[in-house]
């Protein structure tokens, strides 16, 4: 199983609750402009309601989170939908910001374990669920935010019908959210645990180089710098010896400088 | 290999082509989901090619302008002019020398199903070189038969280059899926290309490639139909024994393939586009295709000139020994 934490962004407390407790979260910061929980598997932050919130909660989150990039970001909320179940899980295909028009297409690598939908956001509460879409407020300012942060297979966005043209959104209260969410919990946990893993397999593909060693040696520029993590990434590929840090430090030891090490390295990767 | 498609997005101004509809039919499971232009899927930016690849979508488009087009510099097989077209972008195989990796964003497969308007570019073409002999290239975006069975290519481009007979067309591929072209009589100008690495290679990098007996078995199968045979030896790779690899290469292939059949014999070296490359390389960095020392000059990355000439003058030495000078072309990519 991955380390790789994901970001939760949900509008509300109620949606949040159950999510918090299954993942035994706990709050930080309480000082900060979003209230921000985090364990183990996922950070969450409350945006409260509307696309402005939610892509402000995200930007937010991903400050706090030290701007590290490739993670895995899920909105998770309610919405209405003309004909699916009260308490069905979707997850976004398509995203469509209502008032623009504009639409982002969430990719998706992992078979889906919930059904797939359009998701449509709209400034005011939905009535009249014209179009075979599920409508909420959250998803077109949370989705074009992040995926500035991630590649796009990492971000997702996860839906919990809770009214529609028979049970209107008027009705719906706290409790009655936190239950719905609480129903379809294991499908929530199912699609952040397989953005996860998305996430985890992109992470192993990254190089792992220590440099630190090296810049203690020597003193390079960050051009230098620059160069020299990727010489050492991509000699660790094609030279098992240099997946030995102080092995490939050893040959270098004479050396009087950054520069000189660096053409060492050039011609090693060379020969 | 049929590629399984769990999602199809579908440009709005296709949805009631009737192409588009004889795909759809394929794959009646697909998750489908309608778009505008296909480019708000295939274009947009943070999208990363290498986990598409494990389930890439299939987007069915219309391709509007840019339809022919002049083949980049030293890509040809005769004197002629040479122009290529791309019905279809990407491929269902996983080679890690390929470009397509570093040009396109999404690994998704993107089939333009306006075949009717590729004709009529072509047929312009044509008419703007008549008195010229033209090949067209069909497999440049992708591999030309790795899909046919979905988009009924060469039903429809063959018979179609049967009606031009100063055009030729070439088919390339590493695919086996040669049925529809079984299932029609031979044209005496269409070339059917296939690509060859040594079996090393295909091992190490050409994932999801049919093996090299079953490309011969298929290319024996397609000669006793009486059509014509190319043989693309590109890129070619480098490594300590290159030498080997090749001669075994060629030992192979000429002992199974009838030579009268072939029409050419092209050759060219592993390169890239500086910014291809660097693509790939951040898609990659674990392999050594593209760790392993290359070498930048000006916006091409490459072996640099010393190893491809090394490449190039063995491998025309050698397939000299099997086929005559007349066929070779080795492709010229331009410094
Ligand atoms: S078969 Fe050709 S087009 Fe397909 S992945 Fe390999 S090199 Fe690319």
């Amino acid at each position: 199983m991955t380390s790789v934490r994901a970001r939760v962004v949900v509008a509300l407390w109620s949606e949040a609750r159950p999510l918090i407790d299954r993942f035994d979260l706990r709050a930080v910061d309480s000082e900060g402009p979003f209230r921000r929980f985090s364990g183990d598997a996922v950070t969450l932050v409350v945006s409260g309601v509307g696309r402005a919130a939610a892509a402000a909660a995200a930007g937010y989150l991903f400050a706090c989170e030290r701007r590290v990039r490739e993670r895995p970001w899920i909105n998770v909320g309610i919405g209405g939908h003309r004909s699916l179940v009260s308490g069905e899980a979707i997850l976004a295909d398509r995203v469509i910001e209502h008032g623009s028009g504009r639409v982002w297409y969430p990719p998706l690598v992992f078979e889906p374990p919930i059904r797939t939908s359009t998701v449509c956001t709209v400034d005011e509460v939905e009535r009249e669920y014209a179009d075979d879409a599920v409508y909420e407020m959250e998803a077109a300012g949370f989705y074009p935010t992040t995926a500035r942060f991630s590649t796009a297979e990492l971000v997702q966005v996860v839906k919990i019908v809770s009214d529609g043209p028979k049970a209107s959104p008027d009705g719906l209260t706290a409790k009655h959210v936190s239950k719905l969410m609480s129903s379809r919990l294991d499908d929530i946990v199912a699609v952040i645990g397989r953005t996860r893993e998305v996430a985890g397999e992109l992470e192993l593909t990254q190089p792992r180089v220590a440099t630190a060693p090296w810049l203690e040696r020597w003193h390079f520029t960050v051009t230098q710098k620059r160069r020299l993590r990727r010489l050492l990434a991509r000699l660790r590929v094609v030279d098992p010896a240099f997946r030995d840090t102080d092995a490939a430090l050893a040959r270098a030891a004479e050396l009087p400088d950054a520069t000189a090490v660096l053409a060492r390295l050039q011609e090693d990767l060379e020969s | 290999m049929s590629p399984s498609i769990q999602r199809v997005y579908v440009e709005e101004a296709v949805s009631e082509h009737p192409r588009a509809l004889a795909v759809l039919e394929r794959f009646p499971k697909a998750e489908q989901i309608s778009c505008g232009r296909y480019g708000e899927v295939f274009n947009r930016k943070a999208q990363n090619f290498r986990l598409q690849k494990q389930r890439p979508a299939l987007i069915l488009a219309e391709k509007f302008d840019r339809l022919c087009l002049p083949a980049p510099k030293g890509y040809g097989i005769g004197s002629g002019r040479n122009f290529y077209f791309s019905h279809m972008l990407n491929c269902i195989y996983d080679c890690r020398y390929c470009f397509l990796q570093g040009m396109y964003l999404s690994a998704n497969y993107v089939l333009f199903v306006n075949y009717e308007d590729f004709f009529d570019s072509i047929e312009r073409t044509i008419e703007e070189f008549a008195q010229e002999e033209c090949y067209f290239f069909s497999g440049y975006d992708c591999d030309s038969l790795a899909l046919d069975s979905v988009t009924g290519f060469v039903e429809e481009f063959v018979p179609f280059f049967f009606r031009h007979p100063r055009a030729w067309l070439e088919v390339r591929t590493k695919s086996t899926r040669i049925e529809a072209l079984q299932a029609l009589e031979a044209i005496p100008n269409c070339v059917v290309a296939f690509s060859f690495t040594p079996a090393e290679a295909h091992a190490d990098l050409e994932a999801g490639v049919p093996p090299i007996e079953r490309r011969l078995e298929a290319m024996v199968k397609l000669a006793e139909c009486g059509w014509w045979l190319g043989l693309r030896f590109d890129p070619l790779l480098y490594g300590d024994d290159f030498e080997k690899r090749y001669k075994s290469l060629f030992e192979t292939v000429f002992s199974r393939l009838p030579v009268e059949s072939l029409h050419s014999v092209s050759y060219g070296p592993f390169r890239l586009p500086r910014d291809f490359y660097e693509r790939m390389y951040r898609l990659y960095p674990d392999e050594p295709l593209l760790a392993g020392p290359l070498d930048t000059q000006g916006r091409t990355v490459s072996y640099g000139r010393e190893r491809e000439m090394e490449l190039l003058e063995f491998c025309h030495q050698e397939l000299g020994r099997y086929v005559p000078e007349e066929i070779f072309f080795p492709c010229r990519v331009p410094e």
